[in-house]
């Protein structure tokens, strides 16, 4: 039972990390739909606050991954979770990089990166999008977002602020 | 870790979930700015935007499953940018 749940958890994220054109965040459209939908492992609430977590604790912002393994399995959850999501893309990684290093510098390289940018935007911003309306239950949450995206398009400064401050107004107004 | 045990703990604290509620929405905003930045910088001409525009709608609103977008439009994406990267 409990040993399904950690090969599930491994082949979810492996398959996910594979698709992590443009990072973790390009993903979440697909993480939301893996846990919350296909799965039903959380609820939309709960995958709001796992990523809020990840995203004001230090390290990477894959840290996601390990906090959702976290929750549903407990340190073997934990433990195939990121594994699952570092082991593949990691080995494609160190393949690809031998083979760029060789192609440095030339055209087609250059196509291929050009090719490949506007495709990982785009999901970056979809994965905003999903992100919003997962944690906006209501015109507050709606608000509150809207905040976070002034604040980045007009100031250049550390997330963490508006994030703090979006922590106290969620506590304080609702 | 830690974080995530001290969340269980606090998940029936209604402040923290508030709080946590409200940093998610927050988040959300700040991802999709950072994206618009992002998008600025890179300076794309207008097929960029194309593919930019169409991973964007189909994830966000039509929700298409990531592995089709990524098939989909990587293999166009990428031939058009080798295309017009070809020396003459």
């Amino acid at each position: 039972m409990k040993a399904d749940l950690i090969i599930q958890l491994f082949v979810t994220f492996a398959s996910l990390s594979l698709m992590a054109v443009g990072g973790v965040v390009a993903i979440v459209p697909e993480l939301h739909q893996q846990m919350v939908q296909a799965h039903g492992w959380m609820d939309d609430a709960i995958f709001a606050h796992l990523f809020a977590i990840a995203q004001v604790a230090p390290g990477p912002n894959m840290m996601v991954v390990s906090l959702m393994g976290y929750h549903l399995a407990g340190w073997p959850g934990l433990i195939a979770s990121t594994l699952g999501f570092l082991l593949p893309a990691g080995c494609l990684a160190v393949l690809t990089g031998t083979v760029i290093g060789r192609y440095e510098g030339t055209w087609q390289l250059a196509a291929i990166k050009a090719g490949l940018t506007p495709v990982a935007l785009g999901l970056f911003a979809a994965g905003g999008v999903v992100i919003c309306r997962v944690a906006d239950q209501d015109v507050s949450g709606l608000g509150l977002s809207i905040l976070g995206l002034l604040f980045t398009l007009a100031l250049d400064w550390n997330p963490l602020w508006v994030l703090g401050a979006g922590a106290v107004l969620g506590a304080g107004l609702f | 870790v830690l974080l995530s045990s001290a969340y269980s703990q606090a998940s029936n604290n209604p402040h923290i979930v508030h709080a946590l509620a409200g940093m998610a929405s927050v988040s959300g905003g700040v991802l999709l700015g950072t994206g618009f930045k992002m998008v600025r910088k890179a300076k794309l001409d207008i097929t960029g935007f194309v593919f930019v525009g169409a991973g964007f709608v189909a994830v966000a609103a039509f929700h298409v499953p990531m592995i089709w977008v990524l098939l989909a439009l990587l293999p166009v994406s990428i031939g058009s940018a080798w295309l017009k990267g070809i020396p003459s």
